[in-house]
């Protein structure tokens, strides 16, 4: 799965070479010479883009087919789930059928709501997000995952509830799976 | 090959000043003052309403947690609607040279959006409603802590601003048919399918093009808009449920829109102004005329960005969406963005205030782009939806982005009317404005990059360093706003009076 | 809500007699051509809106509307919004061009009149009845007294007169308000302090005016809902007002088109 540090590596990176970039043409933004004589240059820079950008918007649009969160998607990559937990949000808890899931197993999570639109997320201990599903009134989303390192993990609303939503969340201890 | 251009060629290109001969627009560009007075004056407020936030998610101060829910409700909302109020009104000034728009119902457009706003403020403030500016059914009629009343004040105030804006675009579609001979021609759509060949109408200016296009849009997100509120009254009168998924879709294509508009808009104010410090026309080509007509319907495209976490919505609109957030950079980065920086380039410009911030903007609007696109494929949303990454990538849009462009429209606007030359000193605001912003909008991306949650009124400990150190970001970024807002208020009558000529009302 | 209207009329008869006598004052003055007759511009419209206004002030206070203002403080504001926002601005419609030139008034009057109708006298007479009738301790007392509601009654009448004034006469006329920035600063703050007002009285946690709660059937939940509904009353319409008003006095031209050609 994505790791969300990496991301913010590659906003940084992206964001220092396009700074740069803006810097090169304010510094060069004295001696004039008529715009006529950027024309030609401009029209191939769009094209490059235009090719570059959009063929590579394309290739990456593909790619994310594979890593969709979806759970026929999930199911394909990880295989049948054998563990099913069923979470139930509601102001300002989350009702969990079970707290204990064995590692390494696809674990369906079956993410639902009692009243208002919820957002069932996991972090690690380290406090990294690891995935998430909305929990939606008359709706049930079916999320898949497997947990690769035992510990304890915690259950976060992710999607603004009402005034305890920052205090909604639930324990899941995920067990090594014995030899 | 010869040319197969038919009938009129296209008249020389001249750069478009803003007052008209005569200052015949002078009514218009009056309120198109207003509009961006009220709209920046209540962004300066409701940021203060920003710091507050921050200073809580540090640690620093404590506000209780429905008061953070409430303060945060009356910023998201009043943020969108005043910054697209200014921007609206820059659009207006920058096309009533050449278009002839009825400076009367600019302000009755603008006294409905005040209207809304009003409903905004007091059902927050007084009423205690803070089910978040995007009202998502059905957290309003859910709020054990505001009465029902409170969340129909709020659907009224946002009918009203929904109003306004119809008004607005309404009559700007309508002006601009009359002055080009019709939509087509505005939109310039035979020359758009002829590639180029089809000169016979005369071209729009960029700033009327871009005019016509966030109009149709904004015509489009308050139809949305309606479309969201009907049902939310009917549910709280008790005569429905509805369905949390189309509730969903309907109010992300509302909000998503009129979020978006902002930052359309004031590119537009970019075409408009940037010519006359390069002294560069801004040509209507074929690239100009293809990616705007392309932005209408892209612009809407893509609103299920916000729903890839709702495993329920179809997964055609999913992927629709995910393309269409690629898609929809192409067309800015490579037109717009790359026009101004040609603009710029090797362009002999003199950094005053309001080239130097429009510049900001172009810089600001794609790093805030390179967080949104980043977010919007979907393995990575997985991970990043409903963090810090969220309002990291908006807020950049528009500090950096849209408010950017706005003010430094402001301060041309200003130039022009009086005449003066701008204080040399402005450009140490600007930098306070660009280091305060960017480090502000940065400490919030880092959060993003350590699942920080959104919307939380408070937070862990661990958490709490990121809102601390964007603290001094934002003061600088006050002080910058203070120093704008002083220059700017000092020559504010002056530049009032410069719309008024001999022949135009007081 | 525990607490049913009534469906019947009060005819009380100093408040018909008035309407009457002004009624009659008026299209004497109007057959006349105003006051002072070669300077005034007199059509139907004026006619019309003027005794529409007192058509407004009668359905206000003598129907069913009026009527139930003391068993119900949502009817009661209902009589309210209709005084202030239709009957006023109609009867400055249709009774200021009767004044014709206000050059040619005696000249105290004109000086008392330009300073009641300024636009920020008048804002400030308006928002200050408006705010202080509401206060509990005189609402309170208004619902006991019939001749204290009589003056809150009128009270509300005269401010709210004054209000629409500025916005109704021609500019070049005392209380003139030239220019869409100060038509429009007019109405949005006229516009906010009722909104507040409304606000506050929708959102109050419990029963401001407790003569209410002396009805017969009233419970605290009945008369808590019916001051919401009251509030909301006050709110909302009024916003329809102000923003009908923002169409209607927003012009291109100086004069506003209420008022008559310009002289």
């Amino acid at each position: 799965m994505i790791e969300p540090k990496v991301i913010l590596e590659i906003f940084i990176i992206l964001g220092v070479i396009w700074t740069a970039g803006c810097a090169v043409v304010v510094a060069r933004s004295g001696r004039a010479i008529p715009l006529e004589q950027l024309n030609r240059a401009e029209a191939r820079l769009r094209m490059g883009l235009l090719g570059g950008l959009g063929g590579g918007a394309i290739v990456i649009f593909f790619l994310t087919l594979h890593w969709l969160p979806y759970a026929n998607t999930r199911r394909a990559e990880l295989g049948s789930p054998e563990v099913t937990v069923g979470a139930m949000g509601m102001q300002w808890t989350w009702i969990l059928s079970r707290h204990q899931v064995p590692a390494d197993v696809p674990v369906e999570f079956t993410v639902t709501t009692r009243d208002v639109n919820h957002d069932f997320a996991i972090y690690d201990a380290s406090g990294r997000l690891l995935t998430q599903a909305q929990a939606m009134p008359g709706y049930t989303n079916r999320l898949l995952y497997a947990f690769h390192a035992p510990g304890t993990y915690t259950v976060r609303c992710l999607e603004y509830c009402g005034v305890g939503h920052h205090m909604m969340t639930a324990s899941l201890t995920v067990t090594a799976r014995p030899k | 090959m010869a040319s197969t251009a038919l009938a009129t060629p296209r008249p020389p290109e001249t750069i478009t000043p803003l007052l008209a001969p005569d200052r015949a627009n002078g009514a218009v560009i009056r309120a198109a003052l207003a509009y961006m007075i009220v709209g920046l004056g209540t962004f300066l407020l409701l940021g203060l309403l920003g710091l507050l936030m921050r200073l809580d998610q540090g640690g620093l101060i404590v506000i209780p947690a429905a008061w953070f829910y409430r303060i945060m409700t009356l910023h998201g909302a009043g943020m969108v609607a005043t910054i697209l109020l200014a921007a609206l009104g820059g659009l207006a000034a920058a096309v009533s040279a050449t278009t002839q728009l009825k400076a009367r119902v600019l302000w009755i457009a603008l006294i409905l959006q005040i209207i809304g706003t009003s409903f905004v403020i007091l059902t927050t403030l007084v009423g205690g409603f803070g089910a978040g500016w995007t009202v998502l059914y059905p957290l309003p009629s859910h709020g054990d802590i505001w009465p029902l009343s409170a969340a129909i004040a709020m659907y009224v105030g946002y009918l009203f601003l929904a109003l306004g804006l119809l008004v607005y675009c309404v009559h700007m579609l309508y002006a601009l048919a009359r002055a080009h001979g019709g939509l087509t021609n505005v939109l310039a759509l035979r020359y758009l399918f002829s590639f180029g060949r089809d000169t016979r109408g005369a071209l729009p200016r960029p700033p009327e093009l871009i005019a016509a296009v966030i109009s149709i849009d904004g015509i489009a997100a308050a139809t949305a808009g309606v479309v969201y509120l009907i049902p939310m009254f009917a549910h709280a009168a008790g005569v429905t449920s509805v369905n949390a998924l189309f509730a969903k879709n309907a109010v992300l294509l509302f909000g998503h829109t009129m979020a978006n508009l902002s930052i359309y808009v004031t590119a537009g104010l970019v075409y408009a102004a940037l010519p006359i410090f390069t002294g560069r026309p801004w040509r209507t080509t074929w690239a100009v005329v293809c990616a705007w007509d392309l932005i209408i319907i892209l612009m809407l495209a893509n609103y299920s960005h916000h729903l890839y976490a709702d495993f329920a919505q179809p997964l055609g609109l999913q992927l629709l969406a995910e393309l269409g957030s690629y898609a929809v950079a192409l067309p800015s980065f490579i037109v717009t963005v790359v026009g101004a920086l040609t603009q710029v380039y090797r362009s002999g410009i003199r950094w005053t205030i309001a080239p130097t911030l429009l510049l900001l903007g172009i810089w600001g609007w794609v790093l805030g782009g390179i967080g949104a696109v980043l977010d919007a494929t979907i393995p990575v949303n997985q991970v990043m939806h409903n963090t810090m990454w969220v309002p990291a990538h908006f807020h950049t849009y528009y500090l950096l982005g849209a408010v950017a462009f706005a003010w430094g429209y402001l301060f041309y606007m200003v130039r022009e009317l009086t005449g003066d030359r701008d204080a040399r000193m402005l450009r140490v605001a600007a930098w306070l404005y660009g280091i305060g912003g960017a480090g502000f909008v940065f400490m919030l991306f880092v959060a993003g990059g350590n699942s920080v949650p959104r919307r939380y009124a408070v937070h862990l400990p661990q958490w709490q360093v990121y809102a601390r150190v964007a603290v001094p970001f934002v003061i600088l970024l006050a002080l910058g706003l203070a120093w704008f807002s002083w220059d700017l208020g000092t020559r504010f009558r002056a530049a009032w009076r410069g719309t008024q000529g001999a022949a135009s009302e007081p | 809500m525990t607490v049913a209207p009534v469906w019947e009329w009060e005819w009380e008869l100093p408040l018909i007699a008035s309407l009457v006598v002004s009624e009659v004052a008026y299209v004497v003055c109007w057959f006349r051509g105003g006051l002072a007759p070669q300077h005034a511009h007199l059509a139907w419209k004026h006619l019309a809106a003027f005794t529409a206004g007192l058509v407004i002030i009668v359905i206000a206070l003598a129907s069913p509307i009026g009527a139930n203002d003391e068993r119900l403080l949502s009817m009661h504001m209902v009589a309210h919004d209709l005084l202030i926002w239709v009957a006023a601005p109609l009867l400055v419609v249709g009774g200021v061009p009767l004044i014709g030139d206000t050059q040619r008034l005696p000249r105290y009057l004109r000086r008392a009149l330009e300073l009641l109708t300024s636009p920020i006298v008048a804002l400030l007479v308006s928002t200050s009845l408006l705010w202080v009738w509401h206060a509990p301790a005189a609402f309170d007392r208004a619902l006991a007294s019939e001749s204290v509601h009589v003056g809150e009654h009128l009270c509300f009448l005269i401010g709210y007169l004054l209000y629409w004034w500025p916005l109704v006469v021609q500019p070049e006329a005392i209380g003139r308000l030239r220019g869409h920035l100060a038509r429009a600063v007019y109405l949005v703050v006229g516009m906010m302090q009722s909104a507040l007002l409304s606000a506050l009285i929708m959102f109050h946690g419990t029963v401001l005016y407790t003569t209410y709660l002396h009805v017969p059937g009233a419970t605290l939940d009945s008369a808590l809902a019916d001051q919401r509904l009251a509030g909301a009353l006050m709110w909302y319409p009024g916003a329809v007002i102000f923003a009908l008003a923002a169409a209607l006095a927003m012009r291109e031209n100086r004069a506003s088109p209420l008022a008559g050609p310009p002289h």
